[in-house]
């Protein structure tokens, strides 16, 4: 008895077989590639392009910007800043909670804002202090605001 | 006549026969054995009311909301059809929890059935996005909210995040198209996974067979036949479930909130009960924790019979699967009626 392994005995079908496998093994790959190819394209065209746009809005004039209360301004697509007078710097706030997106209250009482949905608290810098929001750390989004002379200006991103 | 059938239809009778005649454990004639019939002939009842429903209704806001309102209050029998809808949903759900905790509590889980509790698991998701897609469908205010966080917590999601929130909200932000959307899943690719789903499940059930268990006052290796026993047990189930249906959609009708204001969040904002959990979970801790604890959740579900049987490999006597299940169903329980309880504080 030896070690050796006992060797299939060779016939003339060794060589097309092995052809077979490499057959087979190209002919999954293509076809894996093109169907999967195809499902690639089906999942592009569900998820539409963005176009972003960055726009400029009058506002209010200087003057009117109060220093007791947020001025609630809405834009012309359903943007809403909260504009006001903080120490001399106009400052404006997205409503937009930066947790999950529910609009925030202004609390003109409490000099808050109060996100309905989870409760997450907002003091008048934006600065997140109670809820989900303060476990993150995310204070409400500032815009950028523009002062042209007595004009002031919103800068705002929208989908083009 | 039947030979004209026979010829043009040339199905084998003893086939048929073989195939319907499957015979079924006698456990099965307790009721909580059969709990998985239940999701299935409401899902039929769903599927039904569903398609009525969308001769009317149209998926855009603000139409949508006045559409629902023209089923509500002008078509004929549309509150009813609405109503048995939402209170099939509602079964439905409870339903496939109890069946759940059946399956669970019976260990029909373990091995060979582990890859239909898989299965199961992604019927369960299924039927909760088609709660939420359809709830949103009404474009009142909660619907608006709802899928404003709903759609913010999976862009959280790590990696596929924003492509699937770009996915539900067919742009940046949610908008006109998003209703499109939310209609096409709950109309078409939703019932399609459902329904690829049940097939998957119900062959493996009949593959497997259900698992075996024998209650002390049964004959050893009873069965009764499927068709006509079975079937008939469970239209019988079904008649009851139309009349509860009925009950209920007359005393309780589904009703239509104020319609959707993008502008204002409102004040009392809750979701539908089974997203109780899920939405205390979401005010207890920070975002990415809410991400990873609800996504961990769902993987220890779903892979929970493998995890199963590790756990009996090493303790093979350990009754640690009852206590962790009746821990997570405590779980739920609290932190669902927590939720339902809490006037909204501020
Ligand atoms: C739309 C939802 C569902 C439907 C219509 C459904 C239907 C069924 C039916 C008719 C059975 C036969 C036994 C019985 O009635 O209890 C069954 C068994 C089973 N189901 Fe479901 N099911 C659903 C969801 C689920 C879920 C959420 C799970 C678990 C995560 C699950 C896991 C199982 C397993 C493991 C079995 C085999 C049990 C055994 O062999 O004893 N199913 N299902
Ligand atoms: S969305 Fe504002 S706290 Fe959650």
């Amino acid at each position: 008895m030896s070690d050796e392994p006992i060797k299939e005995p060779t016939t003339g079908d060794e060589q097309p077989s092995r052809r077979g496998f490499v057959t087979t093994v190209l002919m999954l790959a293509s076809l894996v590639a093109s169907y999967g190819l195809g499902l690639v394209y089906f999942l592009r065209f569900l998820v539409p392009p963005i176009r972003w746009r960055r726009r400029e809005l009058f506002v209010t004039t200087v003057d009117r910007v109060p220093s007791d209360r947020a001025l609630v301004w809405v834009g012309p697509d359903g943007q809403e800043a909260l504009i006001y007078n903080l120490n001399g710097e106009i400052v404006a706030f997205s409503n937009v909670c930066p947790h999950l997106g529910c609009h925030v209250h202004y609390r003109p009482s409490e000099q808050r804002f109060v996100c309905p949905c989870h409760q997450g608290v907002f003091d008048l810098e934006g600065n997140p202090i109670a809820g989900p929001p303060a476990e993150e750390n995310t204070p409400l989004k500032r815009y950028n605001i523009v002062v042209r002379g007595n004009a002031v200006y919103l800068e705002i991103l929208e989908e083009a | 006549m039947a030979g004209w059938w026979a010829r043009h239809v040339p199905i084998n009778q003893e086939t048929v026969r073989h195939f319907t005649s499957e015979p079924v454990p006698y456990h099965l004639r307790r009721w909580w054995w059969c709990l998985g019939g239940t999701p299935a002939y409401l899902f039929v009842v769903m599927a039904t009311t569903g398609i009525l429903m969308t001769f009317y209704y149209v998926p855009r806001p603000p139409e949508a909301y006045y559409s629902v309102q023209r089923i509500t209050e002008e078509v004929p029998y549309g509150w009813y059809i609405r109503s048995v809808h939402r209170w099939a949903a509602n079964l439905m759900i409870i339903t496939v929890i109890l069946h759940m905790m059946r399956v669970y509590f019976t260990g029909a889980y373990r091995c060979p059935r582990e890859i239909n509790w898989m299965i199961g698991v992604g019927l369960l998701v299924t039927t909760l996005l088609f709660g939420f897609t359809g709830y949103s469908l009404i474009y009142e205010q909660l619907s608006y909210w709802g899928v404003t966080v709903a759609s913010n917590l999976m862009e959280a999601t790590p990696l596929i995040g924003p492509w699937l929130a770009r996915l539900i909200r067919g742009g940046a932000e949610v908008g006109e198209t998003t209703w499109v959307r939310l209609f096409v899943f709950h109309i078409g690719v939703l019932p399609t996974i459902m329904t690829i789903l049940l097939i998957c499940h119900f062959t493996l059930i009949r593959l497997h067979g259900v698992t075996p268990y024998r209650f002390p006052d049964e004959p050893e290796g009873k069965t009764y036949p499927f068709f006509p026993d079975h079937v008939l047990t469970e239209l019988a189930i079904g008649v009851f479930l139309m009349f509860l249906l009925t009950c209920l959609a007359c005393i309780f009708p589904a009703e239509l909130g104020p319609i959707a204001n993008p502008l204002v969040t409102p004040e009392h904002i809750k979701p539908e009960w089974y997203f109780y959990f899920t939405f205390r979970l979401l005010k207890l801790m920070g975002l990415t924790w809410a991400v990873l604890t609800l996504g961990f959740m769902l993987f220890i579900t779903l892979l929970w019979p493998f995890i199963d049987a590790a756990i009996r490999k090493y303790w093979p006597e350990s009754e640690l699967s009852v206590y962790i299940g009746i821990a997570a169903v405590v779980l739920l329980c609290v932190m669902t009626v927590w939720e339902a309880m809490e006037g909204t504080v501020f």
